[in-house]
């Protein structure tokens, strides 16, 4: 159940990748490949497979954060979709739903975060225009 | 980021434009009471008004002789969802998936 007090919300982000839906299916759930998002990852365990479970543990912004999920969907060049723990959900069970889709020779992928806590609005809210201010210039130096 | 979003971003970088959309924030107000707190002149601050409404940050409606100005805070969703933890995030592992990628082609 969720906790009253979280407030949550859905991301979506898109990006057109060269190559088949097929080999980006590939790469994306293969931790060894330096192009696959689980890539440098400390510790990882994975069981790939509808129901599996998985782990795994990245340094990402000077901490480390455990992963943890289970595969709700499997489907090669069309789907890949799991729950997910991380201290950043605060306890809350989120989905993520990766859809690919052909496009000539290139693949829209398409990934779905759904019911993350919607913290970062919080801050915003509670900080005001200070805090939004240093998120622009941190965005700004990543450019 | 998308153009409208880096409009935003160089719309709130400056603190003058960020104390407008404070004072906005109570409300609708004239013009002229929008630049009565600083020590600049109308078109100083004028100019700087320009630049939030091309943001779409700021509405101008003309009330007989007086321009009002008013915060639409809609466009900060999308900053503020760019600053979002889980969207850069993602974004990052998409960076990484499209280099990889695109140095294979080039092999």
């Amino acid at each position: 159940m969720k906790p009253r007090d979280i407030k949550t919300t859905d991301l979506r982000v898109t990006r057109t990748i060269p190559a088949s839906p097929e080999r980006v299916y590939d790469v994306w759930l293969d931790h060894t490949s330096p192009g696959g998002p689980w890539h440098g990852a400390k510790k990882v365990i994975i069981d790939l497979a509808v129901d599996g479970l998985f782990y795994h543990a990245m340094d990402w912004e000077g901490r480390t954060w455990s992963h943890y999920g289970r595969f709700l969907a499997l489907e090669r060049g069309k789907k890949i979709e799991h729950t997910w723990m991380s201290p950043a959900t605060l306890g809350l069970e989120t989905v993520v739903s990766i859809t690919l889709a052909k496009k000539g020779d290139d693949t829209v992928i398409t990934i779905d975060h759904r019911g993350v806590p919607d913290d970062d609005m919080g801050r915003h809210h509670a900080q005001g225009w200070t805090w939004i201010a240093e998120a622009m210039a941190d965005a700004v130096k990543k450019r | 980021m998308t153009a409208a979003a880096q409009s935003v971003f160089l719309a709130i970088s400056d603190p003058t434009r960020r104390a407008i959309l404070d004072q906005l924030a109570h409300g609708p107000t004239r013009v002229t009471d929008v630049a009565a707190p600083f020590s600049m002149s109308l078109n100083a601050v004028s100019k700087h008004v320009k630049v939030l409404e091309r943001a779409g940050l700021v509405r101008r409606a003309r009330q007989g002789r007086e321009h009002v100005l008013s915060l639409d805070a809609a466009p900060l969703r999308e900053v503020a969802r760019y600053c979002s933890r889980f969207e850069r995030y993602w974004n990052e592992r998409l960076d990484r998936l499209e280099d990889f990628f695109a140095k294979e082609k080039r092999k």
